[in-house]
């Protein structure tokens, strides 16, 4: 009988044990693989995958609890490469979980209306916005990715989608 | 002049048709009339734009300069006749706008300097340098490219072939011909000079079948220039091709001929060196072919209108006519018959609406045509497969940017695949991306500043973001915030004088 029970004993902490080796090693597999994810994406931090940012969704792709074609900024290109990097496949379209952005543009601030709430500012991922209260507030065009971010929370809605310098070199090029 | 060198081939290519045209080539000097209006480019040239140095309503006489060169890769503008300023911007762009006169009063030039025959001293070398960087001239074989960069490269390199390329790409361009025929003893006397500027080994003159080789040899007899005529296969007129024909080398993307000693000017290039650095003449004016109801070869000011010049060389331009800046291969549809005749334009043509519908593209069929053309040996229908599909990797593996954009497969094309304006998407693409890549880093640490600002971190850990985020700093931020702290420190300091009084 004790013989039996130590056994026992001996066989849940062999058990325990292993468990704690594996979940570990998983852990740390799904965290490297959602490094590397993270480096593939635009970091835009745009949302528009429907996570907090660039990062929550490779930890998302990471524990495949996402669709890998969630990303606009990125394009195809992006997510053919992360098909390649977790053995998924190939993709042809991109379908945005919630769509604001326009990837080919940036925002503007109506400067006759803008009250300088200053409720733009925080929600500026790439801090695009200078502003303080009672001061109208500015995007500097080229940190601004055009992910529309800051148009919901505008009281007063003097945020808009502009075409950027950048499309306009893109099409001269072609 | 001696017997004609060796040369070699290079794969691929086209004959499209002879080089001499079946009607004669009709001669223009185009004379501009009192009103005419210039548009003068500042930043058509290859490198930085030019700096106005001219002012709206400012009178301004011809060769006088509008706008200098800004830094060492860029070129000056001149004014090519007397008139006044008329604005020194239009639609956005920084271009000068001249209204003519039709006085045409020249500032007055140095006289005529001669150059020597012996070899140039260190000090002439340097003064005819100076005299060809102030001319404003860039590559007019149209890649628009400073020329005196390319000069002082040479100068400091060991260079053993200067060729002059008179072999016109184009197979319906005879601005090269007209010059060599028109301009014999200039091209002759420049193609030397550079030689001797260059400390050049050998001092080829390249020309096409078409060109009177008879009257060229007598004219450059005792010269050291070497004639050769090249492959009557477009593109013969090419950097490349003309480097492969000479030196029977392939340039490997991204080196340049000056890598292997090598140094290529277009003809009218070296004429205007030529005339720049012994008449201290600047470019003000380039040979332009127009192909419509007859063959025109006009000389015309920079600047003129493509609208203006077929008016004054009697070509008729309506609704129907669909008009293209460059030649038949490589040429592009022109966005406004009001933009300007540039430094680099070599060819307009004018094309009855008729002759312009094209079929549309039909599926490609792989029957290789493309690749036997292709003078880059690419496989122009693997291309377009991947452009289609938009593999941008695979499709630079497959060598997307060492094509020329000759234009050989979408003309041999059965399927009427517009296969080079596919490249130049993907080439667009592919740069896109690069920008793209660079700013992820940027944007990475931008929003990781700004979780950290979010978040309660310790006095430590912002200090340390916000060192991180110094380099980041835009431009004008730093300017702004300095003015900021001007005006709050004033403030203080208001306040506390204030104070001291109340005390």
């Amino acid at each position: 009988m004790f013989i039996f029970a130590l056994t026992l004993c001996f066989l849940t902490l062999l058990c325990a044990l292993i468990a704690l080796s594996i979940v570990p090693a998983s852990m740390d597999r799904t965290q490297r693989i959602s490094t590397r994810l993270d480096e593939l994406l635009p970091q835009t931090q745009c949302r528009q995958c429907g996570f907090d940012g660039c990062k929550p969704y490779a930890d998302a792709i990471a524990r495949r609890a996402a669709p890998i074609n969630s990303c606009p900024p990125g394009g195809v290109r992006t997510a053919n490469a992360i098909a390649e990097l977790i053995g998924a496949d190939r993709v042809a379209e991109i379908k945005p979980v919630k769509a604001i952005g326009n990837d080919l543009g940036l925002v503007l601030i109506d400067e006759d209306r803008c009250i300088g709430c200053t409720k733009c500012l925080p929600v500026c991922p790439v801090d695009a916005i200078i502003g303080a209260q009672k001061q109208l507030h500015i995007v500097i065009s080229n940190v601004c990715t055009g992910c529309g971010l800051c148009i919901p929370p505008c009281p007063v809605d003097c945020i808009s989608f502009v075409p950027s310098n950048r499309s306009v070199e893109l099409i001269d090029n072609v | 002049m001696t017997a004609t060198i060796d040369t070699f081939d290079f794969s691929g290519g086209l004959r499209i048709n002879p080089q001499q045209p079946t009607t004669p080539i009709e001669r223009r000097a185009i004379a501009l009339r009192k009103g005419d209006e210039l548009r003068i480019p500042l930043n058509e040239h290859i490198g930085v734009s030019s700096r106005l140095i001219v002012s709206e309503g400012q009178r301004v006489l011809k060769y006088q300069l509008l706008a200098s060169p800004n830094g060492h890769v860029s070129v000056g503008q001149h004014a090519p006749t007397s008139g006044y300023v008329k604005s020194t911007s239009i639609d956005n762009q920084n271009d000068v706008v001249l209204e003519c006169d039709g006085l045409d009063e020249s500032e007055e030039l140095p006289p005529f300097q001669p150059l020597p025959s012996e070899p140039y001293s260190a000090g002439l070398q340097q003064s005819l340098y100076r005299r060809i960087a102030a001319a404003g001239i860039v590559g007019m074989g149209g890649a628009g490219f400073p020329a005196h960069v390319k000069l002082k490269e040479g100068m400091a390199t060991e260079v053993g072939d200067l060729i002059v390329n008179g072999v016109e790409c184009e197979p319906l361009s005879y601005g090269d011909q007209i010059l060599i025929e028109d301009s014999t003893n200039d091209l002759i006397a420049g193609s030397e000079m550079l030689g001797n500027l260059l400390g050049a080994q050998r001092v080829l003159l390249a020309v096409n079948s078409g060109v009177d080789l008879v009257r060229l040899g007598k004219l450059s007899a005792g010269s050291r220039i070497e004639t050769l005529i090249a492959s009557n296969r477009y593109p013969a007129g090419s950097e490349k091709q003309l480097i492969k024909i000479v030196k029977n080398v392939e340039l490997p993307l991204n080196r340049l001929p000056i890598h292997i000693g090598v140094v290529c000017y277009n003809v009218a290039t070296v004429v205007a060196m030529y005339r720049a650095a012994t008449l201290s003449m600047p470019l003000i004016s380039r040979l332009v072919t127009v192909n419509g109801s007859k063959k025109t070869v006009a000389e015309v000011p920079i600047g003129l209108s493509i609208q203006t010049l077929l008016e004054l060389i009697d070509e008729v331009e309506t609704k129907d006519t669909k008009i293209t800046t460059g030649g038949m291969m490589m040429g592009r549809p022109t966005e406004s018959v009001s933009s300007p005749v540039k430094k680099t334009t070599n060819e307009i043509s004018i094309h009855a609406a008729a002759r312009e519908t094209t079929q549309p593209a039909r599926a490609c069929v792989r029957c290789g045509e493309c690749v036997s053309v292709c003078p880059i040996k690419l496989q122009p229908q693997k291309l377009y497969e991947l452009s289609r599909l938009g593999d941008l990797d695979d499709i630079q593996d497959h060598g997307l940017f060492d094509c020329i954009e000759c234009g050989c497969c979408t003309y041999i094309c059965p399927s009427d695949i517009p296969l080079v304006e596919h490249f130049r998407l993907s080439k667009a693409e592919v740069n896109g991306m690069a920008d793209a890549s660079s700013n992820r880093a940027f944007l990475l640490q931008r929003y990781e500043a700004h979780l950290g600002r979010q978040d309660n971190a310790t006095p430590a850990e912002r200090n340390a973001i916000l060192a991180d985020t110094e380099v980041l700093t835009t431009e004008g931020i730093d300017d702004e915030l300095a003015k900021l702290k001007q005006r709050l420190t004033k403030r203080g300091a208001a306040a506390i004088d204030d104070d001291k009084h109340d005390g």
